[in-house]
């Protein structure tokens, strides 16, 4: 994959001829300075953004990355990818139950046994008693546990992290990545986490660096 | 704008049934002072579609009540056809005003149109207020304060315009049997009851029984004092050129019947009603008449283009003689003006309409530009583009949908609450005397404006009003939100 920002006429290569695999129920990290061009590769795998060139496989779908995803592939996203972000981004007007049943809502997939599922995601993750609260409500670290919940609502075969610790304290996102790390697996999800923190890192089956552009195997 | 439309349709249809009131349907004007308008008259009314041809004479004529003087409008009616065109009841009803007396009542019945006669008027009351006179009245004489009309055993039924100046003895006497006494004109006669009413005959009142006869007991007996209608002296056109050729004919006397009160300002502030016969006479001109007042079926009359059309149509054969003119044609500059001023009305609220609707885009853009971040979110999850562009859009729709239904309930209650409302903002602003005017010009009180379930015209605003404003709000909410699920993705999840 490759992809080039153009400011005021300066082009930069924020990624080139990016390529690794990763295989099913394992995890790996992506380590890089800020705004080295990590959460873009995480747009780029999740297909919210355009590459300038190269390839994507969801398993066995193979899809260009220099256009604009497809209906079929946004109805794909939805159930192939699951994604947590630093800031959360949970719908401030709907509670957490709400929140965390909306991915299975937008692809209509909600039911009764979805609703249970959210349940038990949120028991799992620790804030079983929260489920009528509305985010504004909660702490940063509960929020960041709804955000898990909601992104593995729709039984992902991948879960991107981006900097999931990045607005914790450090106890905190200790806790949250120990839960994202476990339920990842129970879930039997790859995980691809964007992180600064070297031990997080360490915790996952693989490790890249991303430099200049270039990813490289740690 | 609901309410200001709905008001100045209340005032059309207001001052509509004022003027066909006044002047009937239509009005058939002479143009050549045929004499033959009896035979149209006749053809006229053996038409189903024409209820009332009331054939009239007009003119000034000179009025004289001691040293005051008044030249009023006279109309004379030909009452021989039946029932006028012209609510002359309602009119007398509406003219007439009571008098205050110690320990007394005033019970005078509203005059009607069978006082009068070839030697009876009808005045307005500017007329008689210039002349200083008044038609007949009658108190009932108790001597308790605490007392109502309501309280009455009997009451007048009937004052005619040539009944004396007396005081009135009525003693019960038995279930059948009333005596009425007067001392000062010597008069003493024993009634019986016909019909519950009391006649005397000409020259006395006609009483009529309210109460039970139960309830009475022998040597009741009600005290009246009535008072004569006054009377004054008409000179005509016609007298003047007879005195200036030194034949003297001595001016007409006539009694007051009864003051008109006409509730449209176009008819004449100075008028004086009296019999077709009458102002012929006066006018020493014989069989000609100056047109009729026309009262159509409401099949012709509810629609303006029908009554246009029959109009027409009655015209198109006796074009030489007559003219057929409906009421909206000869007060056309009224209601030109009447439409002039709720154009203007709407021109003003339009503007103050599109800044509000231009306020409500502004703050659906806001809201919706502040979502940007969950717009991205939503497709990052797997929305589609336009499901998440419709969600804004419904945001729109329901708000304006909330807002038109608000704005209804509110306009319903304006017009269910409008004196309250209007007589608390005058009374703040103008005073009573503002009330008064308020009252007198724009007649709040006995405004007709229809609730959308009582006429087709008004259902039809609230819905043109209510679809506007749902309308506005779903493309203020369309806009921003088709452009920002239009945006990147990733930008939109940047977005701050």
């Amino acid at each position: 994959m490759n992809k080039k920002f153009s400011f005021g006429g300066e082009i930069l290569e924020v990624i080139r001829d990016v390529s690794f695999s990763l295989f099913p129920a394992t995890s790996l990290s992506i380590r890089g300075e800020s705004g080295c061009g990590k959460t873009t590769l995480l747009n780029l795998l999740a297909r919210i953004e355009e590459a300038d060139g190269g390839e994507v496989l969801w398993g066995q779908n193979r899809m260009r990355c220099d256009r604009q995803a497809t209906h079929k592939e946004v109805s794909l996203r939805a159930s192939f990818l699951g994604v947590v972000y630093q800031a959360y981004y949970l719908i401030p007007e709907l509670d957490v139950l709400e929140n965390v049943v909306l991915p299975a809502r937008i692809s209509g997939r909600l039911n009764l046994a979805v609703i249970e599922r959210a349940h038990h995601l949120l028991k799992q993750m620790g804030v079983a008693g929260k489920t009528r609260q509305i985010p504004g409500k909660l702490s940063g670290g509960e929020r960041q546990r709804v955000a898990i919940a909601r992104a593995l609502i729709n039984q992902p075969q991948v879960l991107l992290a981006d900097e999931p610790t990045g607005n914790l304290d450090e106890r905190t996102g200790e806790e949250v990545m120990e839960l994202l790390l476990n339920s990842s697996l129970e879930e039997g999800a790859s995980l691809v986490l964007v992180t600064h923190n070297p031990s997080f890192a360490q915790a996952t089956n693989r490790q890249l660096f991303l430099s200049e552009g270039r990813m490289n195997e740690v | 704008m609901i309410v200001v439309v709905a008001f100045m349709k209340g005032f059309q249809h207001k001052f509509r049934e004022d003027i066909v009131d006044a002047q009937g349907h239509a009005r058939a004007i002479s143009l050549s002072r045929s004499t033959a308008w009896r035979e149209l008259q006749s053809e006229l009314l053996e038409k189903p579609e024409i209820l009332a041809a009331s054939p009239y004479l007009n003119g000034p004529l000179l009025a004289q009540k001691n040293d005051s003087y008044s030249i009023p409008f006279a109309i004379g009616i030909d009452l021989s056809s039946g029932e006028p065109a012209l609510p002359f009841d309602q009119f007398l009803q509406k003219g007439q005003s009571r008098l205050s007396a110690h320990e007394a009542i005033d019970v005078t019945p509203s005059p009607s149109l069978d006082y009068l006669d070839d030697e009876v008027v009808f005045l307005s009351s500017y007329v008689a207020n210039r002349l200083g006179v008044r038609p007949g009245a009658i108190l009932y004489m108790h001597g308790d304060s605490t007392m109502g009309d309501g309280d009455l055993a009997v009451q007048v039924k009937r004052l005619g315009p040539r009944v004396p100046s007396a005081e009135w003895k009525l003693s019960y006497l038995d279930q059948d049997f009333w005596l009425l006494e007067s001392q000062g004109l010597s008069f003493s006669k024993k009634l019986k009851v016909k019909g519950g009413l009391l006649d005397a005959g000409p020259g006395t009142p006609t009483f009529e029984l309210v109460e039970e006869p139960s309830n009475l007991k022998v040597g009741d007996v009600y005290t009246f004092q009535s008072f004569r209608s006054s009377t004054l002296e008409i000179y005509s056109p016609a007298i003047v050129q007879k005195a200036q050729a030194n034949e003297m004919i001595p001016p007409k006397e006539v009694r007051v019947g009864g003051i008109l009160e006409v509730p449209w300002q176009g008819f004449h502030a100075e008028a004086m009603v009296g019999t077709f016969r009458l102002i012929e006479e006066l006018q020493m001109g014989r069989n000609r008449c100056d047109g009729m007042y026309l009262k159509f079926s409401s099949e012709i009359a509810r629609n303006e283009k029908d009554l246009a059309d029959f109009c027409e149509e009655l015209e198109l054969p006796r074009s030489v003689h007559w003219a057929f003119v409906p009421w909206f044609v000869e007060n056309a500059w009224f209601f030109d003006l009447l439409k002039f001023e709720e154009y203007l009305m709407i021109l003003i609220m339009v503007p103050i309409g599109l800044v509000a609707a231009f306020a409500i885009a502004i703050a659906l853009m806001t809201s919706v530009l502040r979502k940007i971040r969950e717009i991205g979110l939503l497709v990052a999850m797997g929305g589609v583009r336009v499901s998440v562009g419709a969600i804004f859009c419904m945001q729109g729709f329901f708000i304006g949908l909330l807002g038109a239904l608000l704005g209804c309930l509110l306009a319903l209650l304006f017009i269910r609450f409008r004196d309250s409302i209007m007589t608390f903002i005058v009374v703040r602003i103008a005073g009573d005397e503002g009330r008064a005017g308020v009252a007198q010009f724009y007649d709040f009180y006995s405004l007709s404006v229809p609730y959308p379930w009582e006429s087709g015209e008004s259902a039809a605003l609230f819905f043109t009003f209510g679809l506007f404003a749902i309308l506005v709000s779903t493309i203020a909410g369309l806009i921003p939100a088709w452009r920002a699920s239009r945006m990147n993705t990733a930008d939109a999840l940047r977005n701050e």
